[in-house]
């Protein structure tokens, strides 16, 4: 394949475990819940970022939508392709004028779950406007569902 | 899933695009006035008027200056009026309009702000232009007797409207289908809509907006989304679902939507366009029309009176299986309308560009580029979208579109029959005319049915044989055995068509058995043509009969009405290596069984094998079709690693071998072509499993669907907002109601059951 990899980011493995609530949550059961996914590029404006989310048996992915921030609101995109291994592989491309710098909020992963997951997040890859490679760091947060 | 300069070029240009789309609806929007618009009237009654005659209304068309309504040819030219009136033309032979109704353009009353008065033999009526404004919107204009229940047949959906873009690029299209649902009732709701898509089209994208949030749909296995999506609306979250019940035929569900708030789910689709009498035809069907279902039906398109709860009367189907659509009553209306915007770069000169179904606005924006917006004003989805554009004759070329990503290479390619075939002349045919007599085909549809074949009859020549078949709830034909085309024979069948009666439902299985039963003699190609609405929901029943019996027939199908059954006939057609082609409603359009004639006076090229070098694999059609002069087929496939664009490709007419040149412009980004590629496998595992007896199919068909995220009988797209639990349980289901298709007497269908 003649495709040049313009973005091939070092690979930042950020494996952050949230337990979900403890022992005393409401509802151990099937519930529908938000996770929101972070990246942080330090001073450069982040253009281009994927990541592959886990959260194990206990967790369908049901929707993916943007990040608060304006930058990031257009709904990622999802590999169908990893989907069908269980994987979550999601990804973004930025083409406005406008980058944010930072932690951003780039993603919210809708998701049903089943008892208390851990979940796991990787970054793939980041890039900057010119598609370069950027180091940056990833991380997820529960959100909650109101 | 990488992240390359490709894939963000491709981002970019899907960007770009939505964003000219956006473009295009403003222009499409005229500018509000506060002069006054004169009805002219009556004009001469139209063949086929496009005025809806009800017991209580007479509804109107109206457009604005610039839109030319192609279906009656009655519109005032631009010159006679003023920029800034707005043409309000009447239409029907049996009409007036007493002082005392109220007018209505929409749902809302303009009384008050029409006045009206008769002049002479003419009658007109004055309406202050700002009636028309965005706010009241487009559409209809009714005139209901005073005392009649006016308001009482506006029917609330939760439906408001559908937005349609498309993207033209050659004879590819990319189209996005924004639904906007909205609660008009006062306590919390779940949406059912039944709709179609073009039967190609490759549902490859599914995006639902809550407010200014836009949430990604998750392509899934079918029963796993329909779980999903009953426990999210069981537990209170906005959620949606969209399911194929045919390739053409999809339902959209939307849970939990609040009392007032609004939801739109964002639908994208490819597909490749074909080309038919003389030029390429963009379609946009916006109705699904009702359907007869035999009994052993397993899977039926079951159409039900609004507000009636399945099982009817007298039905052996179980509740449990099927689609429900239900139809609006004649005298119903409810606020559901559509807008179409299209931009269109053919690649090549456009000769002409018309819609023989509906005021368009075209502005041609350079010899081969064209933006094209529906008329704000005729806006009832009723019937199919058809836009059709001629390019010349001689810039129809064999061309091969090529893409390469991480997943390898794709391709799509338009075969052009060359051109010495029109020198050369056909064998003698036995032609068996199949008609639908079945209670949707009353009045105007088996008019033109019989029409057409009258016409056949009369175009065969002395060595050629014919048959008739008539078929509704059995079926019956003309003479034992085809009998030879000559004057006295012609006469008789021609006599025999003006016999035929209609009524019952649409047993086609017996058309098709009786069809395929004869023997014939070798020295004739015998051709099979079919005239109907195709309106059944046994699909698979038939084109399983076709597959396992055609032998060495071609069927050549016509649909006929305002929405026929497009999946079906072409389906007909491909099983049946023929081709299919549409009549629609307007009699002007009966000549489409000319082209018929014209396809089957000329040998077709066959044996058609492609060499591209590399090599080509994973090829669809896989049975390789018959070109006829004048139609040509689309091939996708997959490339072999090593193509450098050598290309051949070969073909025999009879016993001579006939060699094509093929254009390619080299590798483009055209995503597209993957997804429609997938669909064309899809589409050949679907025929496949109607007549063979292959395992796996089933599972074959999930996993590409899967794979290239696509909306298949074995998968939907499922979207959850998690973030929010909505107050009280999940609500009424309210399905949307339809109209009939124009044309389609609901007395006959849906009052009778279908």
């Amino acid at each position: 394949m003649k495709t040049k990899i313009l973005v091939v980011a070092s690979m930042l493995l950020a494996v952050v475990a949230l337990m979900a609530a403890g022992d005393d949550a409401p509802n151990q059961g099937v519930r529908f819940q938000p996770v929101d996914i972070f990246i942080d590029s330090g001073d450069v404006p982040l253009g281009a970022w994927q990541v592959e989310f886990g959260g194990g048996d206990a967790v369908e992915l049901v929707g993916v939508e943007g990040g608060p921030a304006p930058c990031w609101s257009e709904a990622p995109r999802y590999d169908p392709a990893a989907l069908m291994q269980d994987r979550v592989v999601v990804a973004a491309i930025n083409t406005q004028s406008e980058l944010c710098a930072g932690r951003v909020g780039v993603a919210r992963l809708h998701l049903r779950v089943q008892g208390t997951p851990a979940y796991t997040i990787k970054l793939i890859a980041a890039g900057n406007a010119e598609g370069e490679r950027i180091e940056a760091e990833v991380s997820v947060a529960e959100g909650v569902s109101e | 899933m990488n992240l390359t300069q490709r894939t963000a070029r491709t981002a970019l240009a899907m960007m770009l695009s939505a964003a000219v789309a956006v473009v295009a609806v403003s222009c499409g929007t005229s500018e509000p006035s506060r002069e006054l618009a004169k009805v002219l009237g009556p004009v001469p009654p139209a063949s086929s008027p496009p005025v809806q005659m009800t017991n209580s209304s007479v509804s109107l068309r109206l457009s604005p200056p610039g839109f030319a309504d192609r279906a009656s040819g009655a519109a005032m030219s631009q010159d006679q009026m003023s920029q800034d009136q707005h043409e309000l033309a009447m239409y029907g032979s049996a009409w007036s309009i007493p002082a005392t109704e109220t007018m209505y353009i929409g749902r809302e009353a303009i009384a008050g702000k029409a006045t009206r008065r008769r002049s002479g033999g003419n009658f007109e009526v004055a309406v202050e232009d700002d009636a028309v404004t965005p706010e009241i919107g487009g559409g209809t204009l009714a005139c209901i007797p005073a005392g009649a229940s006016g308001p009482d047949e506006y029917i609330p959906v939760p439906l408001e409207h559908t937005d349609v873009q498309a993207a033209i690029d050659g004879f590819i299209a990319r189209v996005g289908v924004t639904q906007t649902f909205l609660n008009p009732y006062a306590e919390k709701i779940e949406a059912v809509y039944v709709f179609p898509l073009p039967q190609d089209s490759a549902v490859s994208d599914f995006i639902m907006k809550v407010g200014d949030r836009t949430i990604r749909g998750i392509i899934r296995e079918r029963e796993e989304a329909k779980r999903l999506y009953e426990e999210a609306r069981a537990q209170g979250h906005v959620a949606s679902l969209l399911q194929q019940e045919r390739p053409n035929i999809f339902t959209q569900k939307v849970a939990n939507i609040e009392p007032g708030k609004s939801i739109d789910i964002d639908i994208t689709y490819f597909g490749a366009l074909p080309y038919r009498g003389g030029g390429f035809e963009f379609v946009f069907p916006m109705v699904v029309g009702p359907r007869y279902n035999p009994p052993g039906t397993t899977d039926p398109i079951r159409p039900l009176p609004r507000g009636v709860v399945y099982p009817t009367r007298g039905s052996d189907i179980p509740a449990a299986s099927g689609t429900n659509v239900t139809y609006l009553k004649d005298n119903e209306r409810s606020g559901h309308d559509i807008g179409i915007t299209l931009e269109l770069d053919a690649g090549v000169s456009i000769e002409h560009i018309d819609s023989p179904t509906h005021a368009v606005a075209i502005d041609r924006t350079s010899p081969t580029t064209a933006k094209v917006a529906l008329s704000p004003l005729d806006t009832i989805p009723n019937r199919d979208f058809v836009l059709r554009w001629e390019v010349a004759g001689d810039a129809m070329k064999t061309a091969m579109l090529t893409h390469e990503d991480e997943r390898g290479g794709f391709f799509t390619l338009m075969l052009v029959p060359p051109a010495e075939l029109e020198d050369l002349d056909r064998v003698p045919m036995e032609m068996i005319f199949v008609l639908d007599c079945s209670g949707s085909m009353r009045g105007q549809p088996l008019n033109l049915a019989r029409q057409a074949v009258k016409r056949a009859l009369r175009s065969m020549r002395p060595g050629d044989t014919f048959q008739i078949i008539r078929f509704a709830q059995n079926a019956a034909q003309f003479e034992a055995q085809p009998v030879s085309a000559t004057p006295d024979n012609v006469a008789r069948g021609i006599r025999y068509l003006d016999e035929l009666q209609v009524g019952g439902g649409t047993n086609m299985i017996y058309g098709i058995r009786s069809a395929l039963s004869f023997d014939h003699e070798d020295d004739h190609v015998r051709s099979i043509v079919f005239l109907t609405d195709g309106y059944i929901g046994n699909e698979g029943e038939i084109l399983g009969e076709i597959g396992r019996n055609l032998g060495d027939a071609r069927i050549f199908s016509f649909g006929i009405g305002s929405s026929p059954n497009r999946y079906l006939m072409q389906r007909m057609a491909d099983i049946g290596n023929g081709v299919a082609s549409m009549i629609g409603l307007d009699a002007s359009r009966v000549d489409a069984i000319d082209e018929f004639f014209e396809l089957t006076s000329h040998p077709a090229l066959h044996d058609v094998a492609i060499d591209l070098g590399g090599g080509a694999t994973d090829v669809f059609p896989s049975n390789m079709p018959d070109v006829f002069v004048g139609r040509p087929v689309f091939l996708s496939g997959r490339l072999a690693d090593g193509f450098d664009g050598d290309i051949k490709i070969t073909g025999r007419v009879g016993d001579t071998a006939q060699s094509i040149e093929c254009q390619w412009d080299g590798h483009r980004d055209r995503p597209a072509l993957p997804q429609i590629w997938a669909r064309s496998l899809i589409k050949d595992l679907n025929d496949r499993m109607t007549w063979s007896t292959e395992t796996g199919l089933a599972d074959r068909i999930r996993d590409t669907a899967l794979a290239y995220s696509l909306a298949s009988a074995f998968t939907s797209f499922v979207a959850v907002d998690s973030s929010r639990v909505t107050e009280g349980d999940h609500g009424t289901t309210v399905h949307v109601p339809v109209p009939v298709p124009e044309g389609v007497r609901y007395d006959t269908t849906v009052g009778r059951g279908g």
